[in-house]
């Protein structure tokens, strides 16, 4: 997609000159991963891609200051999934959805979404992970669908390898029972 | 071992879809805002020196009045004229109140002794040229008679 590392981009960046190139070659760069990862937080296209601009926008206040001592994929993933977490607990709070239903709203949601395309055994698969924890279901994702490394999620999400491989293991255990029931 | 084979029978694809375009047009959605935020910011950043100096004037300004109008209060505003503090520095002579009143005796007794005085002397000069109180009231009706004859 973009013929410019990281460090590059985050140089012209800083420099001033070609700042909106660098920044529009950023977006182009992350803005699918990114998307992707949003949407299997919040489900809807609609909030993903308010959440998805809301992050890109936070980037761009943040990116003078951003220090380069992690990688540039690891801050942006983090960023989302803090923007997309707060979102939820928004939305639980303006709807008044009680915290144990919130998977079973998620879950309606996906059933009526025009942009859902999945068959249904892909639709099981979507219900049961809507069925973890936030956490497992954060890590489930990131592991099974984007295929993550655990050092880089772990700079994501605060957490140690270990409880990150624990999480993914209880994850994956709960989603093949749920997969066997009916 | 089993369950793993079933979840990955499912496959890694996502089942969600965008619109048309979605990623086409996106950063041009989000340069757009990004530029309409950078303009405001150095918009703002323009007028922040003339803003802080609008506001030290103002503030210098408001200053000087209300230290104006302390300084001037006291003068201004007192309820008291000229006369009056004349009067209070005249009574305040008396640091008393019982020499005020012993004052005003004084002042009194004298009033009335210079009027017996005049008295006494009207009664002797009647004695002298003996002269009646009907004599003396006839002769001021005459007086006034005359007086009213002559107009």
């Amino acid at each position: 997609m973009s013929e410019y590392t990281d460090k590059e981009l985050l140089e012209m960046f800083k420099e001033g000159d070609y700042k909106n190139f660098a920044f529009k070659h950023i977006i182009k760069k992350y803005q699918e991963r990114l998307y992707w990862h949003i949407r299997k937080i919040v489900i809807t296209h609609d909030d993903t891609d308010d959440i998805l601009q809301n992050t890109f926008i936070k980037v761009w206040k943040g990116l003078d200051h951003f220090r380069e001592d992690s990688k540039l994929y690891t801050w942006l993933y983090r960023i989302a999934t803090n923007e997309s977490l707060t979102f939820l607990k928004q939305k639980k709070k303006r709807q008044h959805i009680p915290f144990m239903d919130v998977e079973h709203h998620l879950m309606n949601t996906l059933e009526s979404d025009e942009y859902f395309n999945g068959n249904q055994i892909q639709l099981k698969l979507q219900k049961a992970i809507l069925t973890l924890p936030e956490k497992q279901r954060l890590v489930f994702n990131m592991k099974y669908f984007d295929e993550m490394k655990y050092e880089d999620m772990s700079h994501i999400l605060d957490t140690s390898v270990g409880a990150l491989k624990a999480s993914f293991h209880h994850a994956v255990k709960k989603i093949e029972k749920y997969l066997k029931e009916d | 071992m089993k369950q793993d084979k079933r979840l990955s029978d499912i496959g890694r694809e996502q089942p969600f879809e965008v619109p048309d375009n979605y990623f086409r047009d996106l950063p041009g959605r989000i340069m757009e805002q990004c530029e309409a935020r950078e303009k405001k910011r150095s918009f703002i950043h323009i007028l922040k020196p003339a803003l802080s100096l609008a506001a030290m004037f103002v503030s210098v300004a408001l200053i000087a009045y209300f230290a104006i109008q302390l300084i001037d209060q006291p003068e201004s505003k007192t309820p008291y004229g000229k006369e009056d503090i004349a009067e209070a520095e005249y009574y305040d002579q008396y640091y008393n109140q019982n020499e005020l009143m012993e004052n005003l005796q004084e002042n009194e007794a004298i009033q009335i002794e210079e009027d017996s005085e005049k008295t006494k002397e009207y009664i002797e000069y009647l004695l002298n040229e003996d002269i009646d109180y009907t004599t003396l009231i006839n002769e001021l009706k005459e007086k006034q008679k005359e007086g009213k004859d002559n107009q």
